[in-house]
C-alpha cells in the first residue's frame, strides 16, 4: 500500500491510530468514503473495533457523532425523526432522528426490515429525509458507517442489490493479527479512548477538501481504463449482474479521493487497481455455478484487471 | 590470470590463427608499397608469434628478435656493401641508426637509409606481434584485430591494385575460427563451465561445421558484378576531369584498355552551327590488341600551310551542295573535330585573319593545328569547316564483291587481328554471314553483322560493363558471355567481325550529332555536343566508294545517308526540300547520344524484365544475402540500440522528447527480457525494474511520465534533470 502523502490527510489517520491499531488500511479506506462523499460498508462480526474507528473519525474531524443500532423492531421514524404533537404550541415539531449527524454508525443494517434499511438508505443517497411532508436537509459532511454481519447469519434480511449500490466502498476490518491484539490490549491498559483524541480540522475545512479531491483530474484514458474494466464485469461469464455506470461513478471518485490523500492532482491507474475491488465486489452480483465453485467477485475483479492492458501511452488520434 | 588456465593446445591454435589474420597485413605490402623481400618480415613474425605462443620469457624473445634484426638486415643491405669494401657490417648499421635516430627527431624523412627504414619495419612487426600476444593471452579478445584486418583488406581492395578477393575468404575462415575459439576459452575460463573434452570436440566441430557451410554457401551463392564502378578508375576519372586525359568518361584518347563503366558527364564539348547533322570524327585506329585499341604505327602527316585541305574519305557524287559548319570550341583538345565521313573541303580556325596552319595524319584521321616547339599553341576557338554532307548509293556499295579486295595489300593494317582473339569469334562472323547475309556482295555481310550487333541478343547499358579479364578477349567477353555494353563494346565487336571476313575496316572516334538547341538571341538552331556525345563506329573500305561509316551500337541512328540507287535520288530530286531537310525528320526523334548516350537514360521496362529474368538468381542471393545480414543486425541491436538511442534523444529537439525516451526505453526493457503484464501499471513495473538493477531511477522517470500521461498538462521536463537517468537506464538494457 503505499504511503499516503497528504499532510492533513496524514495526521488524521495518525490520529486515528491512535486508537485503532493495525487497521490503517480500513481508516484511509473510510477517508476514502468520505472525501469522496459517498459511504462505507463493513462487513464484519462484532467487536473488532467498528464503533472506535468511527468514534475516532468523528472526533478527527470535530464531526457529530451517531450510531443507529438495527434491530428487527426498529422503524423508519426511528431512523429519520418524528414530528410529535406539541401542545404549549399546538403544532408538530419535529424530533430529528439519529440521521441527523455528520457520522453515522449504522451498526447491524441488516438486521432491521427492508423498510427500515431503505428509510437509511433513501437519505444516504439524497443527503435528506422527509417527514410528514417537510423535508429536512442532512447536514454536510454526512457519512453513514454501515455494517452488516456476514450474511450466513441468522436472522438477518440481507440488503438488495440497488441499495448495495449506494455504499461507494465494502470492505471488512477483520480480526487483528497477534501483534497488533497485543497492542490493542496494552493500549486498553492505559485507558486510551477516543475521548482523549484531539480534532485535526474543523468540519468545515474538511468540506472544503471534499471539494478540492472533486477537482483531481482524470484523463480521458484513466476514465476510458475504468469504463473498459467495467464494461468486462458485466461480459464476465461467472456473473449475472455486472457493475452499473453508477459502480464506474464511483470508482472514478474513490480514485480522486485516493490520488488526492497521496498528495496527487491526477489519478494514476494504480488508484483505479488498487480501489476496484473494494468499490466493485459489493455491486455484482455471481452465478450460483461460480460461487459453488468458490469463485468470488473480488477475484473476478482482479482477473479482469490482469488481462485488461493499463493505459500507459498516450492515444494517438 | 587466465593464461595459466588455458589449454597449451588450444593456445597454439589460437596463436596460429591469429599469425594467418596478421599475414593479411602483410601480403598486401609488396604489391602496393616499394617493399620487396616480405618474406624476411613473414618469417620474422613467424618467429615471434612462435615465441610468444610457448610463453618464451622476454630474456629470450628480445637478444633473438634482436638476433634476427641483425641478420636480416645484413642479408638485405649490408652484405652488398661490405662485399665491396673491408669496413665491418656492424660498424656501417650502427652508424645508420645513429643517423636514422637523428633525422627522425630533425623530421628529415628523406634522409633516412634504406637499413634504417628497414630496421624500423622490423620493429612494427615486432610490435604488432606482441600486440597480437597480448590480445590472444591477456585480453582474450581477437575481434577488433579481426574487424580491423577486414577493414584493412577491403580498403586495400576497393582503392589500390590489390585484389583481396583470395584475403577475405581466408579471413572468413580464420576470423571464425579464432572467434570460436577465444569464445569457447572464456566459456570455461570465466562463466565457470567444467572443462571437459567432450564439450571442447562439440564446440569445435560445431565451430568446424558452421565455418565449412558458411564458405561453402559463400562458394557456391551467385556473384553478380559489382553496380558500381570501380572506384579507383572513378576517382582517377573524376580527378583528371579537369586534366589531361578523359577515360570512359567523354572523350578520351587512350583506348589501349577497354571496359568498365561509363560515367556520364555533360559539359560541353563545342557548339556546332551547321546546316546537315552529322556525326563528328575525331581520329581512327587500326590495331586492335584484344583489351583495347593502340594507335597506328607510321606517321604519315600532310601539311596544310592554309585552309583549303580537300580532304576526302569516299569519292563523293558530288551531288550534295557543299555546306559550312561554324564549331564554337569549348573545350580544347588540341584536335579539330570534323563531319564524318570526311569529304572536307575547307578548315579555317580561329578566323581568317591568320591561316592556321594544320596537320592532317593519315595513320591516324587526326587533323591537328601546327605549332612549332618552341612557341605556345594557340587556343582552337572557333572552327569554321566547309563540307560535303555524304550520301551513299546502294547500287554501287553492292557491286563490290570480295575479289575487289584483292591486291589491296596495303589495307592489311585494316585487317589486322591480335593472334589471342579466339576462334569463336571468327566462326560467329561467318556464321552471321552465312545465315544473314542477302547477298555475297561485301555491303550485304557488313550489313548482316551490323545488323546482328543491333539485334535482340545485346543490350545498350552504360553501368555493369565489367573489364574483360586477364585472359579474356574484349568483344569475345562482349559477344559471348555479357552481352551488355555501350558503343565501344558494339563498334570494336563490329570491327572485329567484319575483319575476320577479311574486309578492311578501321575503328573510328568522335562524337554524334549532339542535342539540338535553339538559341534565341541568334535566332538560330545549333547542336550542342557534350562529352555525352563521345561515340565510336566502324569505317568500311569500299573499294568503289572509299570509307563508309556504319552504326552498330544499338540505339543509335547513322546519321550518312544511303539511297537505293543513283536514280532513285534523282526521281527523289523534286522532293529534295523534304530529303535536304532531314535535320527537321530527325529532331523528332529523340536526340540518342552515345558513349554518354541518351539511349539509355530513357526508362525502359523490357530492360529490367530481361534483367531480372537473366540473373533472378543474382537478385534473389542478394536479397536473401541483405535479408540475413539485416536479421543478424537486428537480432543485434541489443548492442547497439541503446546507444543509438541515447545519441540520437541527446541531439532531439522534440518537445515530446522525455515521453518519446520513455516510450523508448520501455521498449529497450521489454527487448531485455523485462516484460511488463498487461493489467501491469507503469509503477509496478518500474518497481520491479528498480529492484531488478538495484537501481531507484525508473520510479523517477515512471513518477514524472505518469503526470505528463495523466495528469492533462502538457509541461515538458527538464531534460537535464532526467536525461542522465533516462540514460542510465537505457544503457543498463545492453545485453
Amino acid at each position: 500500500m503505499q504511503e499516503t502523502t497528504n499532510p492533513t490527510i496524514q495526521k488524521i489517520i495518525q490520529n486515528v491510530e491512535k486508537v485503532i491499531i493495525g487497521k490503517t488500511e480500513v481508516a484511509k479506506l473510510s477517508l476514502v468514503a468520505l472525501l469522496a462523499k459517498g459511504h462505507l460498508l463493513l462487513e464484519d462480526v462484532p467487536g473488532v473495533g467498528k464503533t472506535m474507528l468511527v468514534k475516532a473519525l468523528a472526533k478527527s474531524i470535530q464531526a457529530d457523532y451517531k450510531r443507529i443500532q438495527f434491530t428487527p423492531d426498529l422503524l423508519p421514524s426511528d431512523v429519520t425523526g418524528i414530528s410529535i404533537y406539541n401542545p404549549k404550541e399546538h403544532e408538530f415539531e419535529f424530533r430529528p432522528g439519529p440521521i441527523m449527524g455528520n457520522i453515522i454508525l449504522a451498526d447491524e443494517i441488516n438486521r432491521t426490515s427492508p423498510k427500515t434499511q431503505s428509510a437509511l438508505l433513501e437519505a444516504m443517497e439524497e443527503h435528506r429525509v422527509t417527514v410528514d411532508g417537510v423535508t429536512h436537509q442532512l447536514d454536510s459532511p454526512f457519512f453513514v458507517m454501515a455494517t452488516q454481519n456476514p450474511i450466513e447469519y441468522e436472522g438477518t434480511y440481507s440488503l438488495p442489490e440497488a441499495q448495495l449500490d449506494r455504499f461507494l466502498i465494502k470492505t471488512k476490518m477483520g480480526y487483528p493479527d497477534r501483534g497488533d491484539e497485543i497492542a490493542i490490549l496494552m493500549n486498553a491498559q492505559m485507558q486510551a479512548s477516543t475521548d482523549q483524541l484531539k480534532p485535526v480540522i474543523t468540519l468545515d475545512e474538511m468540506a472544503e477538501l471534499q471539494e478540492e479531491v472533486q477537482n483531481v483530474f482524470v484523463d480521458e484514458s484513466i476514465a476510458r481504463y475504468i469504463v473498459e474494466l467495467m464494461a468486462k464485469t458485466r461480459a464476465d461469464k461467472r456473473v449475472y449482474l455486472g457493475v452499473s455506470p453508477r459502480g464506474s461513478i464511483a470508482l472514478m471518485r474513490a480514485s480522486q479521493a485516493w490520488a488526492f490523500m497521496h498528495g496527487r492532482k491526477y489519478c494514476l491507474p494504480d488508484d483505479v487497481q488498487y480501489l476496484a475491488p473494494y468499490v466493485c465486489s459489493h455491486r455484482i452480483i455471481m452465478r450460483s455455478e461460480a460461487l459453488y465453485e468458490g469463485t468470488d467477485a473480488q477475484t473476478i475483479i482482479r482477473e479482469i484487471m490482469a488481462k485488461t492492458p493499463v493505459p500507459v501511452q498516450r492515444q494517438v488520434n | 590470470m587466465m593464461r595459466n588456465q588455458m589449454n597449451p593446445g588450444v593456445r597454439l591454435l589460437l596463436f596460429f590463427f591469429a599469425f594467418l589474420l596478421f599475414l593479411e597485413w602483410l601480403r598486401p605490402v609488396e604489391e602496393i608499397t616499394d617493399t620487396s623481400n616480405i618474406g624476411f618480415f613473414m618469417v620474422y613474425a613467424a618467429l615471434l608469434v612462435a615465441l610468444y605462443a610457448c610463453s618464451v620469457s622476454w630474456k629470450w624473445v628480445v637478444p633473438v628478435s634482436f638476433f634476427y634484426i641483425g641478420v636480416g638486415l645484413y642479408i638485405l643491405h649490408y652484405h652488398a656493401i661490405t662485399m665491396m669494401g673491408e669496413e665491418a657490417w656492424l660498424g656501417l648499421l650502427f652508424a645508420d641508426l645513429a643517423d636514422g635516430i637523428r633525422d627522425s627527431f630533425m623530421g628529415d624523412w628523406g634522409g633516412l637509409t634504406p637499413g634504417f627504414r628497414t630496421f624500423l619495419f622490423f620493429l612494427v612487426v615486432w610490435m604488432l606481434c606482441y600486440l597480437l600476444h597480448y590480445w590472444v593471452m591477456v585480453k582474450q579478445r581477437l575481434f577488433l584485430f579481426l574487424f580491423l584486418t577486414f577493414l584493412y583488406v577491403t580498403v586495400l581492395d576497393t582503392f589500390t591494385p590489390y585484389d583481396g578477393d583470395g584475403a577475405i575468404v581466408r579471413l572468413v575462415i580464420c576470423g571464425f575460427a579464432v572467434l570460436g575459439a577465444l569464445a569457447l576459452i572464456r566459456l570455461f575460463t570465466q562463466d565457470g563451465l567444467p572443462y571437459s573434452a567432450r564439450k571442447a570436440g562439440i564446440w569445435v566441430s560445431a565451430l568446424a561445421g558452421m565455418i565449412a557451410i558458411s564458405v561453402l554457401i559463400g562458394f557456391s551463392a551467385p556473384k553478380p558484378q559489382a553496380i558500381w564502378p570501380d572506384p579507383v578508375s572513378f576517382i582517377k576519372s573524376t580527378s583528371e576531369k579537369y586534366g589531361a586525359d578523359r577515360k570512359r568518361i567523354g572523350y578520351g584518347e587512350n583506348d589501349q584498355k577497354l571496359g568498365g563503366d561509363f560515367i556520364g558527364d555533360d559539359s560541353v564539348v563545342f557548339k556546332a552551327e551547321t546546316p546537315v547533322r552529322t556525326n563528328w570524327k575525331i581520329e581512327h585506329k587500326t590495331l586492335y590488341t584484344g583489351k583495347g585499341w593502340e594507335n597506328s604505327r607510321g606517321a604519315q602527316t600532310a601539311f596544310y600551310e592554309d585552309e583549303n585541305v580537300r580532304l576526302f574519305d569516299y569519292l563523293g557524287e558530288r551531288k550534295n551542295e557543299a555546306v559550312t559548319a561554324e564549331l564554337d570550341i569549348e573545350i580544347d583538345h588540341g584536335h579539330i573535330p570534323y563531319p564524318d565521313p570526311m569529304y572536307i573541303e575547307k578548315i579555317i580556325v580561329n578566323g581568317e585573319m591568320y591561316p592556321q596552319e594544320l596537320l592532317y595524319s593519315e595513320t591516324t584521321s587526326r587533323i591537328v593545328p601546327l605549332h612549332r616547339d618552341d612557341a605556345e599553341r594557340d587556343k582552337i576557338e572557333d572552327v569554321s569547316i566547309t563540307f560535303m554532307s555524304p550520301t551513299f548509293y546502294l547500287d554501287v556499295l553492292r557491286e563490290n564483291k570480295m575479289e575487289d579486295y584483292k591486291g589491296l595489300d596495303e589495307n592489311s593494317e585494316y585487317l589486322q587481328l591480335p593472334s589471342s582473339l579466339p576462334s569463336r569469334v571468327r566462326d560467329l562472323a561467318y556464321e552471321i554471314v552465312s545465315e544473314d547475309a542477302e547477298s555475297d556482295s561485301v555491303y550485304d555481310q557488313v550489313k548482316a553483322i551490323e545488323e546482328y550487333l543491333r539485334g535482340e541478343r545485346f543490350t545498350y547499358s552504360q553501368a555493369g560493363v565489367p573489364y574483360p579479364s586477364e585472359e579474356q578477349d574484349y568483344v569475345d567477353q562482349f559477344l559471348f558471355e555479357t552481352n551488355i555494353g555501350y558503343c565501344d563494346n558494339f563498334s570494336t565487336s563490329m570491327v572485329v567481325l567484319v575483319r575476320s571476313l577479311g574486309i578492311p575496316v578501321r575503328w573510328v572516334k568522335g562524337y554524334t550529332a549532339g542535342l539540338s538547341m535553339y538559341d534565341s538571341e541568334a535566332g538560330g538552331s545549333y547542336y550542342e555536343v557534350t562529352n555525352n556525345n563521345a561515340h565510336s563506329w566502324p569505317e568500311v573500305f569500299f573499294p568503289s566508294t572509299g570509307w563508309v561509316p556504319f552504326e552498330p551500337t544499338k540505339g543509335f541512328n547513322p546519321e550518312a545517308r544511303f539511297i537505293e540507287t543513283f536514280e532513285q535520288e534523282e526521281q527523289e530530286e523534286p522532293e529534295s526540300a523534304e530529303a535536304d531537310t532531314p535535320d527537321q525528320d530527325r529532331a523528332a526523334v529523340p536526340e540518342r547520344a552515345d558513349e554518354g548516350g541518351g539511349a539509355d537514360n530513357s526508362f525502359d521496362i523490357t530492360s529490367i524484365v530481361n534483367f531480372l529474368k537473366d540473373s533472378w538468381k543474382a537478385v534473389a542471393g542478394t536479397v536473401l544475402a541483405l535479408g540475413v545480414v539485416a536479421a543478424v543486425i537486428y537480432w543485434l541491436r541489443g548492442k547497439w540500440a541503446p546507444r543509438l538511442w541515447v545519441f540520437y534523444y541527446k541531439r532531439s529537439k522534440s518537445e515530446e522528447k522525455f515521453v518519446q525516451a520513455y516510450v523508448r526505453l520501455l521498449g529497450e526493457l521489454k527487448r531485455f527480457g523485462i516484460k511488463r503484464e498487461e493489467g501491469q501499471t507503469l509503477r509496478e513495473y518500474a518497481r520491479y525494474v528498480d529492484q531488478f538493477f538495484g537501481t531507484a531511477e525508473m520510479g523517477k522517470l515512471t513518477a514524472e511520465y505518469e503526470r505528463i500521461l495523466y495528469s492533462g498538462t502538457s509541461a515538458a521536463p527538464d531534460w537535464n534533470e532526467y536525461g542522465s537517468k533516462w540514460e542510465k537506464m537505457i544503457l543498463k538494457t545492453i545485453a
